[in-house]
């Protein structure tokens, strides 16, 4: 769950090269993949987002900001709503600390709670910290579906054998076109469907064009959804020195 | 002396339907002690054995506060050479490392926060038994990347036999996140929900490497060749092993519930014997003053004759003297009888919650020593005591009147 | 009436004999009914204060919440729920609370907590909370950020009393709870019912953190009469006529405990059943005694023409009457005795700490039970007792009855 979670976010935030252990994905396969990955790689990048979470018993829309730094790098900014406004997340490398305004301290996220959602929604803070690549930790081929749509690639990804994953497969839906995913199915080693992630909304973002809604379903638990939505974004730019800094999680300035 | 007891032997031969119920009131007041005595002394050993010996050993060794915070790094110090020592030492008849620490443990469908524990299966094996609540699959015997857990937690995760997991988990040294696969090796049906849900085991090995342990582990878990000497903190076994930042303790600080109980039981013996003391008290004073009255006609003779008030009262002591002797035997007899008939079965009281633990075997009566030879002395010591008041009112008799009443 | 009048004057003619068999009786009826009564009241007075420290003769929850506790799991109309409680007059108290778990951190330390919203002053009235104290002072009555930890907590995080310390939780709408608290006060580490790490606030301070508005999680009720607290659970659960809403008496909320206390009741079961045995012998041997002394009599009677009837109705009688009377002196002296249990109780060598109370003295208590039981007990025994010496007198033959002795 953790790994499958991040991928979305690691669709989105600057992937690092892969390593160099050889593949076993077929050279057409790993093409696919790798362009999938260079096309959200950035050194930097910086997001305006707003974050929906569906529960049966509550409904919430978090607006924040988001910063990040090769792949270890993230800051978060909560700036909406009223309640929750200026509560802030940073992670470097394998560490994670929260700041919230009321209580105006900022707290290391200790092991145990790394495994608590983050903010409420369908994402463990885990997701945030975790770094894979689809090339390095899993294994993928095309399949056809009942009734392919000739615009779109399929293919069927296995988790390698020393990757430590929750899944015996992930399908993902690509684009021809433009190589952009629509959805990804995540499911257990019994064949059982346990995810979806939905891609929608492809449009402009900050020079490049890519999928600008993200809807995340655990199937498990009946009337829970994440949704993502991306309002803008800058990749490669400059940002503050003290971004991912204890510092900047006091900050009550939004950058 | 002789000729008093052998008197007193024939006069309660004279009315043996008397005597003969006399010895069984008696008796089974002192059959009832040593079989309510026996039965409180099994259900609480038993509850202990269940309490020490399912999992958590009769004595436990951690490194001070480790207890409070189940930090990874605060690892026994000096772990394995106090292993080796503990495993040499005369009192101790196994001891079992285990490394223990929270740990997310998450299937797809759905995750969960348990205590995990990294045990090996051989050390564990006279220390505890928790391999007898195995329901399905194996107790870790050979796949190293196996993890068991209780049937309640299969179920949140929906998993079954064979399904993978995975095991997030903070590591020693730093704090870092450390994860690692497991397939479920066995599932476990130990009747408690508490620890069906809440624990999880691994191989210790696995257990170290997820935690970057090396070597070292967090808690010893101990079994001695006679339990009591959990109890006893006399014992320089203690300091020895609580020395250089560990503590050792013995299960009455590890589960201080259990040793309140035993306490409230043996008070409640207490004042059951008392009370049965009452009764039988009662008893033999009726049936010796039944005997006088009865033969008041001839103690009056006896008196009359020339038989000193000393020698009556003797007289009178003896016979219940050889009175309490019958009914000692009878009680004894009674009371092993009883004992033993209700061990066979036991008294079954599987899968009741007490103190904390679950009762998993049958409740068996247990022999104490002082059973058969407290009670039948203080039952004898104190039926001569009774039969002092009789004895004295014999003594005093008037031979006249004594001889001229008749019931 | 001839018959009552010769067994009563049969009776008293042999004052000696009678008072024997009369002691019998009634010292067994005595001691019987003193082990009874220390039974009940020892086990009432631990029900009583064990359910005293924390929770409650029964408890009211959402449907399920017992089963799988939940922050969104809460009985929504606290008033209505209120008022119908207080309409009952076998409610004595109820009091509401609300419980979440949160993370406590203070300084470099974090620990998991449980966070329990209290209303001080109906709890003052229905449980004994603040007793558990042993240091600072209780939640104040009003809604404030001073909470009172447990003993763990407080060592766990390092903090004492005027301590601050920051808690976040989830709340109920799905923010995250987050607050800062002053610690007013800390509950003892031996004599308290809460050994994990609470934390106990205000009932309202512990809404506003959660989100969780006006609604509770749980309502722990007292009632007059602990004995009755199953029917009582059941009225209330009539009452308030509310499919969403569970009643539970102790028994089934503190299922563990319950359980033990049948464990120990079982084992005293059997001891009864043992006093009773030897109380039955008891008297079977005077019983025997006083009738078959008297053959010579019955066989004079007999030879008068007494019918076989009659002499068997003349000693049941006679067994009848010593027993009630011994009986009555019985149960006269077990009403003291108890009485007297009730109050001063036997105190114990070595008082005993469980779940929080801590336990002085085994107290008796006066109960239907004491009076009954030992009653039947005796009566039984002596009428059981009775019959095979009256019938054996019954069925003598004069010639062979006057030729003994």
């Amino acid at each position: 769950m953790r790994i499958a979670a991040f991928l979305v976010l690691a669709l989105l935030l600057p992937a690092a090269a892969p390593a160099a252990a050889p593949p076993q994905s077929s050279p057409e396969v790993r093409a696919l993949l790798e362009k999938v990955d260079r096309l959200y790689r950035s050194a930097r990048s910086w997001a305006r987002i707003e974050m929906e979470v569906v529960t049966p018993d509550w409904r919430r829309t978090l607006a924040m900001d988001f910063w990040t730094e090769g792949l270890d790098k993230t800051f978060i900014r909560v700036k909406a709503p009223a309640r929750d406004a200026g509560a802030a997340t940073l992670r470097k490398g394998g560490e994670m600390w929260n700041y919230f305004p009321k209580i105006d301290k900022v707290m290391k996220v200790p092991p145990s709670m790394m495994m608590g959602s983050w903010m409420g929604s369908d994402f463990t803070n885990d997701d945030l910290v975790k770094e894979s690549t689809l090339m390095d930790d899993y294994r993928g081929e095309f399949f056809s579906p009942e009734k392919p749509d000739p615009a779109l690639h399929y293919i069927r990804l296995a988790p390698k054998a020393e990757t430590v994953s929750l899944w015996g497969r992930i399908d993902l839906v690509i684009r021809k076109s433009d190589l952009l995913p629509l959805r990804e199915d995540y499911y257990d080693e019994k064949g059982r469907l346990q995810r979806s992630m939905e891609f929608s909304d492809i449009a402009p973002l900050g020079g490049r064009t890519m999928p600008r809604v993200m809807r995340m379903v655990p199937l498990s638990k009946a009337g829970h959804s994440t949704t993502i939505r991306y309002l803008d974004a800058a990749f490669d730019g400059d940002l503050p020195a003290d971004t991912f800094t204890l510092r900047n999680l006091q900050r009550a300035a939004v950058k | 002396m002789n000729f008093y007891l052998k008197l007193a032997w024939r006069n309660n031969l004279r009315n043996k339907r008397r005597t003969g119920l006399a010895a069984l009131a008696v008796g089974l007041g002192l059959a009832a002690l040593i079989f309510t005595d026996a039965l409180s002394v099994g259900m609480l050993s038993g509850i202990v054995d269940t309490a020490t010996g399912t999992f958590m050993g009769q004595a436990q060794v951690h490194r001070r506060g480790f207890k409070d915070t189940m930090d990874a790094d605060l690892f026994i110090a000096g772990g394995p050479a106090l292993l080796a020592r503990l495993s040499t030492d005369p009192l101790v008849a196994r001891a079992a490392p285990r490394t223990v620490s929270f740990a997310m443990i998450a299937s797809p469908s759905n995750s969960a926060s348990v205590l995990l524990y990294g045990l090996e299966p051989d050390a564990e094996r006279g220390v505890s038994r928790l391999d007898r609540a195995l329901k399905a699959g194996e107790y870790l015997a050979g796949d190293s990347a196996a993890i068991v857990i209780g049937a309640a937690l299969a179920s949140t995760l929906e998993v079954e036999i064979g399904d993978k997991i995975v095991l997030t988990a903070a590591a020693a040294g730093g704090g870092d996140l450390a994860q690692a696969m497991f397939r479920v090796g066995g599932i476990l049906d130990t009747g408690s929900r508490a620890m069906d849900s809440n624990l999880a085991f691994v191989r210790l090995a696995k257990a170290q490497e997820l935690l970057n342990l090396g070597g070292n582990f967090h808690e010893i878990a101990v079994a001695f060749h006679n339990i009591d000497n959990a109890e006893n903190a006399a014992l320089p076994f203690w300091a020895e092993y609580g020395a250089g930042g560990n503590e050792a303790q013995g299960w009455p600080q590890l589960v201080p519930e259990l040793g309140a109980a035993r306490g409230m039981s043996a008070f409640g013996i207490f004042i059951t014997a008392v009370i049965l003391s009452g009764i039988v008290a009662l008893g033999i004073t009726n049936t010796l003053f039944m005997s006088l009255y009865e033969r008041m006609f001839e103690f009056g003779v006896l008196r009359a004759v020339g038989t000193r008030p000393a020698r009556m009262a003797l007289m009178i002591v003896s016979e219940a003297a050889v009175l309490a002797l019958l009914s000692a035997a009878v009680g004894m007899a009674i009371g092993w009888l009883a004992s033993h008939l209700t061990g066979i079965y036991g008294l079954d009281y599987t899968g009741v919650d007490f103190a904390g633990v679950t009762i998993l075997e049958p409740i068996r009566p247990k022999f104490r020593p002082l059973q058969y030879w407290l009670y039948p002395s203080c039952l004898f010591l104190f039926t001569l005591l009774v039969s002092l008041y009789p004895a004295l009112y014999a003594a005093r008799m008037n031979p006249i009147k004594a001889m001229r009443k008749s019931l | 009436m001839f018959t009552l009048r010769m067994a009563l004057r049969n009776v008293l003619r042999n004052r000696r004999r009678s008072l024997l068999t009369g002691l019998m009786m009634a010292g067994g009826f005595v001691l019987f009914s003193a082990t009874i009564g220390l039974s009940e009241g020892t086990y009432g007075s631990i029900i009583d204060m064990f359910t005293r420290s924390r929770t409650g003769h029964a408890q009211v929850h959402a449907a399920g919440y017992l089963e799988k506790p939940s922050l969104y799991r809460a009985i929504t109309d606290l008033g209505r729920a209120g008022r119908v409680l207080d309409s009952l007059p076998e409610v004595k108290a109820w009091a509401p609370r609300v419980y979440a778990p949160a993370l406590a951190f203070a300084g470099s330390k974090t620990v998991g907590a449980q966070v329990m919203g209290i209303d001080p002053a109906r709890e003052r009235a229905a449980m004994r909370l603040e007793t558990q104290l042993a240091d600072g002072a209780f939640v104040a009555d009003a809604a404030s950020p001073g909470v009172v930890i447990s003993a763990r907590l407080a060592s766990a995080l390092n903090i004492k009393t005027g301590d601050e310390f920051s808690l976040i939780g989830q709340g109920a709408d799905g923010s995250i709870a987050n607050d800062n608290f002053r610690v007013a006060g800390v509950l003892s580490a031996t004599e308290s019912a809460f050994e994990a790490p609470w934390c106990l606030m205000h009932i309202d301070t512990a809404r506003d953190f959660m989100a969780l508005g006006g609604r509770a999680h749980e309502i722990a009720l007292v009632f007059t009469d602990y004995r009755a607290a199953r029917e009582d659970a059941a009225l209330a659960a009539a009452a308030l006529a509310d499919p969403a809403l569970d009643v539970q008496p102790w028994q089934v909320t503190e299922k563990e405990f319950y359980q033990a206390m049948l464990l120990d009741k079982k084992g005293g079961d059997i001891t009864n059943l043992i006093i009773m045995a030897i109380v039955a012998v008891g008297v079977l041997n005077t019983l025997l005694m006083a009738v078959l002394e008297r053959t010579r009599e019955y066989g004079v009677l007999k030879a008068l023409g007494t019918r076989p009837a009659a002499i068997f109705g003349l000693i049941m009688t006679e067994v009848l009457l010593l027993a009630l009377v011994s009986c009555a002196a019985g149960a006269l002296a077990s009403l003291g005795l108890n009485h007297y249990l009730s109050g001063t109780g036997i105190p114990i060598p070595d008082p005993v700490s469980y779940g929080g109370v801590k336990f002085t003295r085994m107290l008796s208590a006066v109960t239907s039970r004491t009076f009954i039981q030992p009653a039947v007990t005796v009566l039984a025994a002596a009428l059981a007792v009775g019959i095979f010496p009256a019938l054996k007198a019954a069925r003598i033959t004069p010639v062979r009855a006057l030729g003994s002795r």
